[in-house]
């Protein structure tokens, strides 16, 4: 809408308290996290102006491009794999088969778990050892299979993903309320043209819950990109560096008391970041964001 | 450049001027101490009635908060945001990352606290770890001596009633110990490495003897990689990205007959050891390596936990500082809470009214007779080499490096 | 109606669907069961054999959950202040959102893009300013200075989630209440809002779990056991030395049951506001 007179008061009236919260939470922590990015410093001692040095040897690091390229995989897994799924479940949830309310109940469960014991969990189900996995493809004559999923450089990352991908209650949820307020009549003329369930799904269903769909690809992106509780748990990173993630790289710099690069991996992170989203917004949500 | 320091500074000032009005001194001082023997710690009853009874002591006149921080982790975090901003918390503890903190100028200056005879309370050369150019900064207070523990049982089983002394019988113990059916070692690269990390330690020592951290391009850092490594041919396949509690499990429920940890483990022998295994634990020091520097029974072990304060301009906030460290340095107390808890101290004990415990007493023997006591690496290197070993560690175990590019990917973060 | 021509397709779909269905209830279901039956072990069981049952049920295992990290009164803690944040959160979202999304202006697009680049920051590497602005405001060891931080960062997200779905009520619904005289504030109250329930709550259940399952300034931020959090009586097992796990799962599922129970209680009112019945097109 055109901004009218009498609308104005109103809209700077809205406007305030979301801009002093960013402006108190995130301009003067990015502002400081810019500035500290140009510094040498411990925390114990006095910074040091260095210009664009942290920025070269986090680049210079392979283990930081190993970080964002997992960590863009990781958002595309997300956006691509995960919330499809949670649309397919969706969608065959609003049909509303036997049991239905359980199963939306139970989705959300893993949800509400913090991820300490998550993670702990799938640690124990990767173990080489005793874990539940190798004993899964033991039973069913895949022994050959066995490794130690979190130990060897090929399968550590993708164990840490995979098994992530399939909690999809949350997304599941937003995307089955979604389908279940698109009013009845569309699917009655639907009916009457004799477009079958699929066909249904695919031109009605999908275009009209569009808006959630894609807000749920974004949530799981960023979800993806700042990925850290459940890498730092289980693999910290390793074996050799496979597991790398950003938010984990900044982490483990400020543990060695290198503000400066540690803030130049955030500086980088909230740039592609931003640039992910965006083109997100301009791509798939160009008509509702 | 000091346009930029400028704007750090004014930036932070100008978010945070208040933060620098901190509390008003009335005339009671408190002192805050973000403790992380709290919880389950097994030092968290005796610190927390040692606190109740000095705050009894001195009511009307100190008292001590205990800030509870459990996980420790975070209270790293906190600690090292807390000092970045200049506020030091009164009394706190540290255990990594010395020499950082020694020369950070923000703790209490202890000097003249040591003139009245304080000294004599610790043991000897103990403070020599936390004094910079002649001032004591903090005071070392726990100890953390890791020595080899070993199953006796499972050795037995594999023919041999003593702890191999020299690493070619170790080597041999390994290889019996494999064809009787049982894993030689527990290892693990996960988390922060620590076992593997604690025999990275003991080997490198045993090469290079007591002083080879002084040059770190020391042949023994690649020769103790290359032991290292081969022990990974004696551990269980799950090593590799195994944390603390799949390493120690295996050890607690037998499936591995050797483990490396320090005296606070002994309590978990006891309680979560499977079979009653804890009676056939024993302990001893790193076997000889031949043709290396080190000395028969050298142990490793360093200042698990140092107590500071931080440096004030309130002079009766520095007395009650100082005041309260000693008290939690007496010999008496020590000798309590080493006996409640199962840890080692640097201060003398005094009398104790309580039994001390099988492996500590033990360890407590080898300790006074070792030739020497070297920190382990974790302490004797700065944080982005030991935080970095984990990840080389895996490297070397899977092949990717070798034991030249261990120590250089290592050397390389200095 | 649907033709009995398609059945031995339609079989091997309804099979197929049953499977995805049932295949992803196991593994939701999986990790709660296995935490239960873990919280009922002994350490030393728990490290000799995460799968298996244990010998005797350590119903103490419970006890200590609740003795020693008082953890009934950090879960108090954690309702007042979640519930708090996200209340804040969700309507200064709101009506940041409507401003934005709704309304063209000099400026919009500009402060759309920075919201956005908030979404990404990580709040790991704030510990510092954060830190020192929570003590600039003596909300240091305060619920309130908690329940400030957590309104706050969320507020990118929430405003990006709100603004989408506000974005789509058409135009011309609040066109026809401008002509019936509806004032700024009442549109938003009574069209806007309403009409965007869905993305509201969508906000409000992601807000309200990121607050409830926050550790790292929970910590960082309190220094008493007044005014922390549940996170924190989960992590009070976890020492320098050893985590006691089986006393930690007892105390996670202790802090899961409410959150379960109000779920499975309140989710048709959930579901009900995610059912935005906005007008679609």
């Amino acid at each position: 809408m055109d901004v009218k007179r009498e609308d104005r008061v109103g809209i700077a009236v809205f406007l305030t308290p979301v801009l002093v919260l960013f402006t108190l939470f995130f301009i003067f922590p990015i502002i400081y996290l810019v500035v500290v990015s140009f510094v040498e410093w411990s925390g114990l001692d006095t910074p040091v102006f260095v210009g664009f040095q942290n920025y070269l040897r986090i680049f210079d690091d392979k283990v930081f491009i190993r970080s964002i390229t997992n960590n863009l995989i990781w958002a595309l897994c997300a956006g691509f794999v995960q919330v499809p799924l949670a649309v397919l479940a969706a969608l065959m949830l609003s049909y509303k088969p036997r049991g239905w309310k359980i199963f939306r109940t139970v989705y959300f469960f893993p949800k509400v778990i913090s991820a300490i014991a998550l993670a702990t969990l799938w640690s124990a189900v990767y173990n080489a050892q005793y874990g539940l996995l190798n004993g899964l493809l033991r039973v069913v004559g895949l022994g050959h299979l066995q490794t130690n999923w979190l130990g060897t450089l090929k399968t550590a990352f993708p164990s840490v993903l995979i098994y992530w991908l399939f909690y999809i209650g949350y997304y599941m949820i937003i995307v089955l309320a979604d389908i279940q307020g698109i009013p009845q009549d569309y699917y009655e003329a639907a009916e009457i043209d004799g477009a079958g369930r699929i066909r249904q799904s695919l031109n009605i269903t999908l275009p009209l819950a569009r808006t959630s769909i894609v807000t749920c690809i974004l949530l799981a992106m960023i979800d993806g990109l700042r990925q850290f509780a459940e890498v730092y748990i289980l693999t910290n990173g390793g074996p050799a560096n496979r597991t790398s993630v950003m938010v984990l790289y900044l982490y483990k710099e400020m543990q060695n008391y290198s503000y400066g690069t540690s803030s130049a991996a955030a500086v980088v992170l909230i740039a592609i970041g931003t640039a992910v989203i965006l083109t997100i917004r301009n791509t798939l949500g160009r008509e509702t964001f | 450049m000091k346009v930029f320091k400028r704007t750090l500074v004014l930036l932070l000032c100008t978010l945070f001027v208040s933060s620098f009005f901190g509390t008003v001194a009335a005339q009671k001082v408190t002192l805050t101490w973000p403790c992380i023997w709290v919880g389950v710690d097994s030092k968290a009853e005796t610190i927390k009635k040692f606190v109740d009874e000095f705050n009894r002591e001195h009511a009307g006149e100190i008292e001590v908060i205990i800030e509870e921080n459990s996980d420790y982790q975070a209270y790293r975090d906190k600690l090292r945001t807390a000092i970045s901003v200049g506020r030091v918390p009164d009394i706190f503890t540290i255990d990594a990352d010395i020499p950082l903190y020694l020369e950070s100028g923000r703790l209490l200056d202890l000097t003249d606290a040591f003139k009245d005879g304080w000294e004599d309370n610790f043991v000897e050369g103990a403070l020599n770890n936390t004094t910079v150019n002649g001032r004591v900064v903090a005071i070392p207070y726990e100890m953390g001596p890791t020595p080899v523990m070993y199953n006796k049982r499972l050795l037995k089983a594999a023919g041999w009633d003593h702890f191999p002394a020299t690493f070619e019988e170790l080597w041999q113990c390994a290889e019996d110990l494999k064809a009787a059916g049982i894993t030689p070692f527990s290892q693990m690269t996960g988390e922060n490495a620590w076992t593997s990390m604690l025999w990275y330690s003991q080997i490198v020592v045993a090469i290079g003897g007591p002083d080879v951290y002084e040059d770190p391009n020391h042949p023994a850092f690649v020769e103790a990689a290359r032991v290292l490594k081969r022990m990974y041919d004696y551990t269980t396949i799950d090593a590799v990205g195994a944390g603390a509690a799949v390493s120690g499990g295996h050890f607690l429920a037998e499936r591995t007959a050797i483990f490396m940890n320090g005296p606070w483990y002994i309590g978990r022998l006891q309680r979560e050891g499977q079979n009653n295994m804890y009676d056939h634990v024993a302990i001893a020091p790193c076997p000889v390596y031949e043709g290396g520097a080190g000395s028969k029974g050298g142990y490793i072990g360093n200042p698990q936990a140092l107590l500071a304060a931080g440096a004030t301009d309130d002079e009766a906030k520095a007395a009650a500082a100082i005041k309260f460290l000693k008290y939690l340095t007496d010999p008496d107390r020590v000798a309590e809470l080493s006996a409640a808890s199962g840890a080692l101290f640097y201060v003398k004990s005094g009398e104790s009214e309580f039994e001390m415990e099988r492996l500590q007493a033990e360890m407590i023997e080898q300790v006074n007779q070792a030739p020497y006591i070297v920190g382990h690496f974790e302490y004797m290197s700065p944080a982005r080499v030991y935080n970095e070993f984990p990840m080389a560690l895996s490297g070397l175990v899977l092949g990717e490096l070798t034991p030249e590019e261990f120590v250089e990917q290592l050397n390389a973060k200095r | 109606m649907k033709g009995r021509r398609r059945s031995a397709g339609s079989l091997l779909f309804g099979l197929l669907k049953w499977a995805f269905l049932i295949f992803l209830f196991v593994y939701a279901v999986f990790p709660v069961i296995w935490l239960a039956v873990a919280s009922l072990k002994t350490n030393g069981e728990l490290m000799a054999n995460p799968f298996s049952l244990p010998a005797v049920w350590q119903f103490q295992n419970y006890k200590k959950a609740l003795a020693v990290s008082g953890i009934a009164r950090l879960m108090l803690n954690s309702v007042i202040i979640s519930t708090a944040a996200t209340f804040l959160n969700v309507l200064i979202a709101s009506m940041g959102a409507y401003a934005l999304s709704r309304f063209r202006f000099r400026g919009n697009q500009f402060l759309k893009v920075m919201f956005s680049s908030g979404i990404l920051i990580p709040l790991n590497a704030l510990m510092i300013p954060y830190f020192v602005l929570v003590n600039s405001l003596g909300l240091y060891n305060t619920m309130g200075g908690l329940t400030l931080v957590y309104t706050a960062i969320g507020i990118p997200i929430s405003t990006f989630i709100i603004m989408g779905f506000m974005a789509s009520v058409p135009e011309e619904l609040e066109e026809a209440a401008v002509i019936d005289g509806a004032c700024f504030y009442k549109r938003f109250f009574t069209l806007i809002f309403p009409l965007s329930r869905a993305g509201v709550v969508t906000a409000g259940t992601f807000q309200f779990l990121t607050c409830w399952n926050e550790f790292v300034y929970a910590n960082l931020l309190t220094s008493s056991q007044a005014v922390r959090t549940v996170q924190l009586g989960i992590r009070y097992f976890t020492n320098q030395f050893a985590t006691d796990y089986v006393s930690m799962y007892a105390a996670i599922i202790i802090s899961i049951l409410p959150s379960i129970t109000a779920y499975v209680l309140f989710q048709n009112q959930i579901i009900a506001g995610l059912t935005s019945g906005a007008v679609k097109g």
